[in-house]
Order: C-alpha cells, then sequence, then structure tokens
C-alpha cells in the first residue's frame, strides 16, 4: 500500500496520473484542490479503480508566507491531515493571459507556479528526511528550459522552481531512498491550455504512463513526449545574439 | 488540433475546440460532442463549428458488482471500462470492434456487436443518462421521449454527461471460439442462424475477392477454462503514417492468409477476449494503411432474405471496387430504444472501401439499393447517403428533430436534413 499525497488534483494530468497509480496498487489517497465537488467525482472513480481510501480538502495555491490568500487551508495544515506519505505530487498551475505588463498577473502566476511549489517541496523534503524515504513528482514545464516571449511570466516561474528541484535534489543525496522527479511535459491538452495552438500536443494519460515509469524506475528530470528532450536542447544550444532575433 | 473521421473522409480540419464542461458557454457557433473520433463519416465532424472534446471527462463513479450496474462519465472508453470490470468477472453487454470508443459515442451512435440477438445494441443497456442541452443540464431516465431521441442521437441532442449501464457476468475472460468454413451465401447465413442459438457471440468475415464466394462464420462464448491457454500480451504495433498498401494484389493476399489461418481450425479453440472482440486493435492507426485519401466504410442492414443479400453482394463483386474486409453480422428481433437507431432484424452487412469515384458510384447504387429493399444504412460510418433515401430509412427522423438542440450540428445532419 502506498500514501499518494497529490496538490492540483484537479488538473488533468494528476487525474490521469492518480488513476494509473489506483489501478497499480490500492493506496491512499490525499487529494487537495480549488473544486471540491470534481474532488468528490475523483474519489469515487479512484475508489471503484482500486483505491483504499481517499480524502478531499479544497485548497488554493495561490498563496503568501505559506497562508492562503483566500484563507482556506495553509501548508501546515494540508500537512497535519497525514503522517507519511510515500508519493507527494504537485501538478497545479496557472497559466497567465499576459506575458508581460500586468504585475497582477505576474504575481499570480509566481505565487501559483513557484512560491506555492517551494513551500510544498519543502516541507515534503522536511517530511522525507524525518521518514527516511519518499518520492517528489514536480511537475514543471519545457518551457522551463529558456525563456521565450510568449511565456513570459509562465517560463520564469516555471524555471525557478526547475532550479529549486535540482538545489533540493542535491540537498538530499545523501538519502537513497528519496527521489525528487522532475516531470517537463510539453505541450498538452488540457482544461489549463485548450484555448491556445501548441505543437506536437500530446495528451494527459501519455504523460501519465511516463511518469508512471519514470516512479518506478527512479528517474530524475522526465521530458514527455520523449523527443522534447532533445527539441529543448536544440533549443538551450541556440547561442542568445541568434535567439533574441528568433520569432517562437 | 486536427479533427478527423477514422476514415479519413471526409477531410474536415476545423480546429475550434472546448473542453466538456457543466454548462455550455454562450457562443454563435454549432456545437459538436467529440470523443475518440472512432466514427467513419461524418457524424463526428462539424464545419465552422465548435467541438466538445469529452477526453477531460473520464471518470468511472460507480461500480455495483451485485447489481451490474456501472455509473460512467461520457467520456470514460470501453478500454478502461473493459480492464476494470473483467477483474470482477463483469463485461460490457455490447461491444463493437474496437474498445477505443467513448461511452459518450457509443451512446449517441448506439453502436451493435457481435450479441444483438441476446443483448440488442448499447442504448439497450443503458439505463439513464445525465444531458447538458442549451437550456440546462437534466437527467433523463430509460422511458422518456427525450431519452430515446439521445440514445443514437448522434450527439444532436446536447452533451451526454454521464450514463448508468447494465452490465452482464461472465464465467471467466476467455472466449472459446469455433469457426467454420462455409462456401455460398445460403449457407452463410444458415450456419450464422444455428450458431446464435449456441453461442452469444457471433459473426462472419466474408471474402469477395476471390474467384468463388466463401466465409467463415465465427461464434463465440465465455468461458472459465484455461486449458491449454497462455495469455501473452502483446503490446500495440502503430502504422507510422499515410501509406497505400491497400491494393488488389496486397488484399487478395491477405484474404488467402486470413482464411487459411482460420480454415484449420475445426474445434473450439481458446482465445482472450481483446483478441476475439478486437482484433484490429493489434495495429493502432490501422486507417491509415488506406492512405491519405481514406476509406468509406459502408454498412448497411437487410430484412431477412438471403436473396437480397446475395444480390447485394453480387453489385459489389461486379464492380471495380476493392472490398477490404468485410463482415456479416446477424441482428436480432430485439427493438433498439433511439430514434434513430441502425438495428432492426435482419442481415447487416460491413464492407471497406478505398475512396475512389467507382467508390462513389458503386456506394450510390448500393444505398438506392438497400433504400428499396426497406434496409437502413448505418449512419455512424455513412459519408455519400443522400436526403431522399435517409428519410425513407429513418421516418423517426421528424420526432427527432423536436429534440434536436438548436446549438448542434454535425456535418452529417447539414447533408441529410438541412
Amino acid at each position: 500500500m502506498k500514501r499518494i499525497v497529490c496538490f492540483g488534483a484537479n488538473s488533468d494530468i494528476a487525474k490521469a496520473l492518480l488513476r494509473k497509480l489506483a489501478e497499480l496498487e490500492p493506496s491512499e489517497f490525499f487529494l487537495f484542490g480549488r473544486q471540491i465537488e470534481e474532488l468528490e467525482r475523483q474519489k469515487n472513480d479512484l475508489i471503484v479503480l482500486g483505491a483504499k481510501e481517499v480524502q478531499c480538502y479544497r485548497f488554493d495555491a495561490e498563496m503568501k508566507s505559506g497562508q492562503n490568500i483566500f484563507h482556506n487551508m495553509s501548508i501546515d495544515e494540508c500537512f497535519s491531515v497525514f503522517d507519511n506519505a510515500d508519493y507527494v505530487v504537485l501538478a497545479h498551475g496557472y497559466l497567465p493571459s499576459k506575458v508581460f505588463n500586468d504585475l497582477s498577473e505576474a504575481e499570480r502566476t509566481f505565487y501559483v507556479n513557484c512560491l506555492s511549489f517551494i513551500y510544498i517541496i519543502e516541507k515534503t523534503v522536511e517530511l522525507f528526511k524525518r521518514q527516511g524515504f519518499g518520492k517528489l513528482i514536480s511537475i514543471t514545464s519545457v518551457a522551463a528550459d529558456r525563456g521565450r516571449k510568449k511565456l513570459g511570466y509562465y517560463a520564469a516561474a516555471k524555471a525557478a522552481v526547475d532550479s529549486f528541484l535540482s538545489a533540493i535534489r542535491q540537498s538530499v543525496a545523501e538519502y537513497p531512498d528519496i527521489s525528487i522527479i522532475t516531470v517537463k511535459p510539453g505541450f498538452i491538452v488540457t482544461k489549463m491550455t485548450s484555448h491556445i495552438r501548441g505543437p506536437f500536443p500530446s495528451t494527459p494519460e501519455f504523460v501519465a504512463k511516463d511518469i508512471v515509469s519514470a516512479i518506478l524506475k527512479n528517474k530524475q528530470v522526465v521530458y514527455t513526449p520523449w523527443f522534447w528532450r532533445y527539441i529543448m536542447l536544440a533549443i538551450k544550444l541556440v547561442p542568445e545574439s541568434l535567439f533574441r532575433k528568433m520569432n517562437f | 488540433m486536427k479533427f478527423t473521421s477514422w476514415g479519413n473522409y471526409p477531410k474536415n480540419l476545423n480546429s475550434c475546440y472546448i473542453l466538456s464542461k457543466d454548462e455550455l458557454p454562450i457562443l454563435n457557433l454549432p456545437f459538436l460532442p467529440y470523443g475518440k473520433g472512432r466514427s467513419y463519416g461524418d457524424v463526428c465532424l462539424t464545419r465552422h463549428g465548435c467541438y466538445i472534446l469529452t477526453s477531460n471527462k473520464n471518470f468511472i463513479l460507480d461500480l455495483d458488482p451485485q447489481n451490474l450496474l456501472l455509473r460512467v462519465e461520457a467520456g470514460v472508453t470501453l478500454k478502461t471500462i473493459l480492464e476494470l470490470i473483467t477483474k470482477h468477472n463483469l463485461f460490457l453487454p455490447v461491444v463493437p470492434g474496437t474498445q477505443h470508443v467513448t461511452v459518450g459515442g457509443a451512446i449517441a451512435n448506439d453502436i451493435h456487436g457481435k450479441s444483438h440477438h441476446l443483448h440488442g445494441s448499447f442504448g439497450n443497456n443503458v439505463l439513464s443518462l445525465k444531458l447538458t442541452t442549451s437550456s440546462g443540464t437534466k437527467e433523463l431516465c430509460e422511458n422518456s421521449q427525450e431519452f430515446r431521441a439521445t440514445i443514437g442521437g448522434l450527439g444532436l441532442t446536447g452533451l451526454i454527461q454521464e450514463a448508468v449501464i447494465k452490465l452482464i457476468r461472465i464465467p471467466g475472460t476467455t472466449i472459446s471460439q469455433i469457426n467454420k468454413v462455409t462456401l455460398t451465401v445460403e449457407e452463410t447465413v444458415s450456419v450464422l442462424e444455428e450458431l446464435s442459438s449456441s453461442y452469444t457471440y457471433t459473426v462472419s468475415w466474408l471474402d469477395l475477392l476471390s474467384q468463388k464466394f466463401r466465409a467463415i462464420v465465427m461464434g463465440g462464448n465465455f468461458t472459465d477454462s484455461n486449458t491449454g491457454y497462455k495469455k501473452t500480451e502483446k503490446p500495440a504495433l502503430s502504422y507510422p503514417f499515410f501509406f497505400k498498401i491497400i491494393n488488389n494484389v496486397t488484399l487478395k493476399i491477405l484474404n488467402e492468409i486470413y482464411f487459411l489461418l482460420n480454415q484449420r481450425k475445426h474445434t473450439e479453440f481458446l482465445v482472450d477476449y481483446k483478441k476475439f472482440f478486437f482484433p484490429l486493435d493489434i495495429i493502432d492507426n490501422w486507417n491509415r494503411a488506406y492512405g491519405i485519401d481514406g476509406f468509406i466504410q459502408w454498412q448497411s442492414v437487410l430484412p431477412k432474405d438471403a436473396k437480397l443479400l446475395k444480390e447485394c453482394i453480387g453489385i459489389i463483386k461486379k464492380s471495380e471496387c476493392v472490398p477490404c474486409l468485410c463482415v456479416l453480422k446477424d441482428f436480432g428481433s430485439i427493438q433498439p430504444k433511439g430514434l434513430l437507431s441502425f438495428p432492426q432484424a435482419g442481415y447487416t452487412l460491413a464492407v471497406d472501401f478505398p475512396v475512389s469515384y467507382d467508390t462513389f458510384k458503386l456506394v450510390e447504387e448500393l444505398n438506392k439499393f438497400v433504400a428499396d429493399a426497406h434496409g437502413k444504412i448505418y449512419l455512424a460510418k455513412d459519408a455519400l447517403l443522400k436526403k431522399k433515401e435517409f428519410l425513407k430509412m429513418y421516418p423517426e427522423v421528424n420526432d427527432f428533430v423536436k429534440y434536436k438542440d438548436r446549438n448542434f450540428c454535425s456535418d452529417l445532419w447539414r447533408r441529410l436534413v438541412e
């Protein structure tokens, strides 16, 4: 039996991933998300698929100093509902409508996509160190690899998390049973991206399959679908003098 | 995103879409729900419209193994359901030739399977529905007229959100199959009827390319015996790109191989349910083998009369077209619930044709023949039916129009009704 905690359980990638994990073995789930009614439906689904227990909590990731600005659950409260966890999944995200020149959008993007991640990652690592094992699955984006003008704030926030994750990974190097998994999906058709067009669209189910195999094989950084690793490598190798003139 | 039907004909590259929601947004475009895009013609396409993708609504809400009930959201595929319920030794009463279809699509097209003589079509096993229309969301129960319009309603009565489906109990997940070779149409039909009395699942495969008519009639029952059978999970192969390999010569060879492989098996043998029901699912995107031009699957039901069937096969054999993958099934007398449902007592023949001028001419001729013989064309696979023939085959459409949502439209509806 595994104990699985998921933040942003309503997101399409989390939905698909949790179903795969529920099918794998009977586990206990702690779901945190904004829409509690949706979570209740998800609870039914996971139980039918074989979950032993599912608990749902309303949680909004837009927060300041670990306290939710809408005054619902704080991170500490979230972590007090379970005393240990095998997997912690961070799947919430916000795609801002503006890429530049909008400070409130910038703040919101950083609160949801970056600061809340950092709070939760730190709490999780603290918990993992205490119990001596655990896997943190954190979903960032291929956009984190290099900032582009079409994804201003989003890419910056994701890049910050990305870099923080790699720092954390070093800091837990002496614990062999703790792993920090960075998942970098390419363009996936989900609720978050349903209004935009992107290259090589893929599905949440595909991403979920990749994440499960990454968990089982103990990988550190996963690009999904796999070819994004090489696309992003190529993009990273472009010299800045050329990159600044590129239009994508 | 690119939206196509499984036959890749007609082409439609409209890319406006939204994900399924609890309420419909106000938009000046016609909506059309889109699941997995596994129907063939233009029933799942809408020009200058907005698709509602149901892929995000894929929760299984409740499974009650005691009362054999399953409550699911419309975007769940049959594959997901089957993988779950076979663990409880349960099965769906009706499964089509592929497991990659959504429940919403199965209801909207009122699909049928190899067990029609016992279980009817998919809609016969749906107990209630949750439907979102322009005027709001409502629960529909079995005997309401709106429920009857939604079953086989081609996704035009609104967006199906949830459904409660009746399940059947099975002894095990293996199928005990029997094959019989037949050499005339009359013999095929009589063997098919004979097997229907002792087998839950019956189907026959016809070879219309060889000089002489030949067919293999298959029957299957679920069994709990596993003797001499090893389950092997093969990964799905994928046809990587559009490249036409189907033609007169390759198909003759394929038919010959298929016939020889199946002819040898005289006695009952065991197969996995996936191999029995979904043989083509072992190759992903097999529709690409028909090339970028695509293909048409023509499926009709004719009254129970071997003479009519023979005449129909005669028309196909006489033409220049390449009839690939011909399947003949037997429809029992169970009445479908839907107003626009396809099944009716008779023989149903499905044939794939690569798109070409000859095909269009042939299908036109066949459609006329079917209309005159009081048969029906399956709308989920149709791309070429004419308005006049449609009205003759589906007179209930006048009743159906009352329940069609004004904000929903498909290319098929534009072609046949508007």
